[in-house]
């Protein structure tokens, strides 16, 4: 009878000790006491900076880390002061050697700790990615908060400028970097660079990596963010970057396009076409002297979307004309970002991770000249246009002859 | 003379075993960085060299039906080599459960835990553990099915949620590793997820199943668990790709991407609740086996007063055993498989001819 009741003590004793254990005495976080980060940015230390600091030597090795935090604060709170535009996001900068260095310097500094869980993109400034940055992204692999999908991008000039960006059309500028890739993405999945697809390339040894470069540019007082093109990466330093032009080449190169627009202008006029599908094939292979030769067979599906010119045309004339046209202008694009790749020894295209896939037992001699091999290659380019539809209307009011 | 008296029906020992193989697939990480993007076939081959494996499992489940492991050493080797063995097994069954707690105490704090001390995360799983095992095996593994459930649709969701990022490239080109590498590869997987099946040779006498049924189960368990291994490790190379071999916990990071829009994202926790409740099941298997062969060894009938003190051996052996995950990971991809050998294979191996040239459980039938 007394063992009963004690065992039904020590069992509500027990329960109520387990009520304490549900707090959770550790890894608890308020979300008053956090900064959440949108986007982190790193630079090379300005120059500026640079002769305050006594200790010169030390320098090369650091870096200007920016952190792009964004309020918490939740709309109805500030009601009295909506009158007055404040940005809703926090800059924090730190120069120190390492990424987590600086955050944990920004976190010391700070009345908050640093949630890195929900960064949706990595800046890298122009002169920081130029001089390599291997040794730079380590944090962004191996800290647990850091996610593989967050966006690798590079800033024309720093990455804190972009951060620091006032839009008008999102509040925080990572905010809507993440929108805009997210837009192309469905354009073509190769526009979007996640950390992932980054450390991959920079993992294959042959492929160089891109990253898409945003710009900041004022227009009338007001900042805008653009895309600006790619940055191509030899091993991990940027050596050049593709046009906008060169990187619609470079993205029908890779296939899988899902939109888009083509514009092509002859002496004739002028015709706007809407990419319903394009998909790119592509077949590697080694010629009989030793030379690589690349095949790449592209299928598009257009739409004509606006003509301007081609008068006496009839449109049974006209239609293979434009496929023609449409043709050529593909063509062209392709050869121009083939050609900025070449020259810059930089195999962005993955033909040589193709190569090794196809023909792993060739690849083993090759791989240690790849790169020549890559620029003395052979682009076997052919371009099939399909153009089902003229749209709403098959004439253009300048084709149409006087009626009698 | 059974300790523990209590009984299973024939289903949930299968789904056990099913939960228990099931319970390895964090171990793809030990053979992506041997095998690279050709994963997936030391996966396959692994679970084919089982066969003959399960085969010898099942013989002895089917020759000493009512006896389990120790006791089949004490008949077979007599009783004074007979204990020898067992203590052997003693030290193995020990040594697995503390090393799997161990990996349930990492996998913990590097993925949602980061602050909470390694203890605490132990004492809390040897703890909801110990209730299980007062209730012997029947409470043990009466949630099996439930898991294995759990932990299939898992697998099956994120693979659906993935397929837009699944690239079949990935697996190219095949055989470009050494012919070394694959043998290692299908030793690491067949000591580590199947080899340990082993410990199923404890429970089966209280399980109620007629010959036939005992292979059949053991098979479909074989069977289940195998194909979410090789599922999980396909995923994973054609989603990370060469990425795969950089990560400590590729299916953490393969989920990590799961991103459709901005609703269907972070999905990992779905894979870290898995991976618990499965780490958790094969630690309590382990855990029960390990206080049924002390109980063994000691003589002691009831088993309940060692439940504590053989979980509290494991959680301060499992503390001292490695003093970082690397060197973990570097002796399970290196001397582990070696080491589990003899238990796992070589030793039932043994049993097995024994018993047959000594012709023992035919007198037992009589």
């Amino acid at each position: 009878m007394k063992r009963q009741w004690l065992s039904r003590w020590s069992f509500l004793i027990l329960l109520l000790l387990f009520s304490l254990l549900l707090a959770g005495c550790w890894d608890y976080h308020e979300l008053e006491n956090l900064f959440i980060v949108t986007g982190v940015g790193l630079d090379q230390v300005a120059d500026s900076d640079k002769e305050e600091d006594p200790d010169k030597e030390a320098n090369t090795e650091k870096m200007d880390v920016t952190l792009q935090i964004g309020k918490t604060q939740s709309p109805s709170t500030g009601s009295s002061d909506t009158g007055t535009q404040k940005s809703s996001a926090i800059l924090l900068k730190t120069a120190k050697d390492t990424t987590m260095e600086s955050i944990m310097q920004l976190d010391q500094d700070s009345s908050r700790t640093m949630l890195l869980h929900h960064n949706q993109v990595m800046l890298l400034g122009r002169d920081l990615a130029k001089s390599g940055i291997e040794n730079r992204i380590d944090a962004f692999l191996r800290n647990q908060q850091m996610r593989m999908e967050v966006l690798v991008m590079v800033a024309d000039r720093r990455a804190e400028d972009i951060l620091a960006a006032e839009l008008e059309e999102e509040e925080i500028s990572s905010m809507y970097l993440y929108g805009m890739m997210q837009d192309l993405y469905n354009v073509s999945p190769h526009y979007k660079i996640r950390m992932l697809d980054f450390v991959s390339r920079l993992r294959d040894g042959t492929s160089s990596a891109v990253a898409p470069i945003v710009e900041l540019v004022e227009q009338e007082d007001k900042e805008r963010l653009k895309l600006k093109g790619m940055a191509i990466f030899k091993k991990d330093k940027m050596v050049g970057s593709l046009s906008s032009q060169e990187m619609q080449g470079y993205i029908w190169t890779m296939g899988n396009v899902k939109q888009g627009a083509l514009a092509a202008q002859t002496d004739l006029g002028r015709a706007v076409f809407r990419i319903v599908k394009l998909e790119a094939k592509r077949d590697i292979g080694l010629n009989p002297n030793g030379s690589i030769r690349g095949t790449i067979s592209v299928y598009a599906t257009l739409a004509l979307t606006e003509l301007r010119g081609f008068s006496g045309m009839t449109p049974l004339e006209l239609m293979p004309y434009l496929v023609t046209l449409s043709e050529n202008e593909i063509k062209r694009q392709i050869r121009d970002a083939f050609k900025v790749a070449q020259e810059l020894d930089a195999d962005i295209y993955r033909f040589g991770l193709d190569f090794h896939r196809r023909h792993p037992k060739v690849w083993k001699t090759i791989e240690e000249q790849w790169d020549q091999l890559f620029r003395e290659m052979d682009l076997d380019l052919q371009v099939k246009v399909k153009l089902p539809a003229t749209g709403q209307i098959a004439k253009s009011l300048e084709m149409e002859e006087p009626k009698p | 003379m059974r300790i523990d008296k209590s009984r299973i029906s024939g289903l949930q020992f299968m789904f056990a075993m099913t939960c228990f193989i099931q319970a390895s697939t964090l171990l793809s990480t030990f053979i992506a960085s041997v095998t690279f993007q050709d994963s997936w076939l030391a996966a396959l081959s692994g679970s084919l060299v089982c066969l003959p494996l399960i085969w010898l499992y099942r013989s002895l489940m089917v020759m000493f039906p009512h006896q389990n492991l120790l006791e089949i050493f004490d008949e077979v080797y007599g009783p004074v080599l007979g204990k020898v063995v067992s203590a052997g097994y003693c030290w193995f069954f020990i040594t697995l459960g503390s090393i799997n707690l161990t990996d349930l105490g990492d996998f913990v704090k590097l993925t949602i835990m980061e602050e909470t001390p390694n203890v605490v995360l132990l004492i809390m799983c040897i703890l909801v553990a110990a209730m299980a095992l007062r209730r012997g095996v029947s409470l043990v593994v009466r949630y099996s099915d439930f898991f294995v459930t759990v932990a299939f649709s898992v697998l099956v969701i994120s693979i659906i949620l993935l397929l837009n990022q699944i690239k079949l490239e990935n697996f190219l080109p095949v055989f470009d590793q050494p012919i070394g590498k694959y043998i290692q590869g299908t030793h690491i997987i067949a000591a580590i997820p199947y080899g340990e099946l082993v410990v199923f040779l404890m429970i089966h006498p209280n399980a109620k199943m007629s010959r036939r049924d005992s292979g059949r189960y053991l098979l479909w368990a074989f069977f289940l668990g195998g194909f979410t291994m090789l599922f999980t490790v396909l995923r994973d190379v054609a989603v990370l790709g060469n990425t795969l071999d950089m990560f400590t916990m590729p299916p953490l990071v393969t989920l990590r991407l799961v991103n459709l829009g901005m609703a269907l994202s972070r999905m990992e926790i779905l894979f870290v609740i898995v991976l618990i409740i499965l780490l958790f099941f094969k630690i309590m298997v382990l855990y029960y086996v390990s206080v049924m062969t002390v109980a063994h060894l000691l003589k002691i009938k009831k088993y309940r007063h060692l439940i504590l003190s053989v979980g509290a051996f494991m959680i301060t052996y499992g503390l001292t055993l490695y003093p970082c995950p690397v060197k973990h990971a570097a002796s399970a991809q290196e001397t582990t498989p070696f080491i589990w050998s003899p238990f796992e294979i070589l030793i039932p191996l043994l049993t097995f001819i024994v018993a047959k040239i000594k012709k023992l459980p035919a007198g037992k039938e009589m």
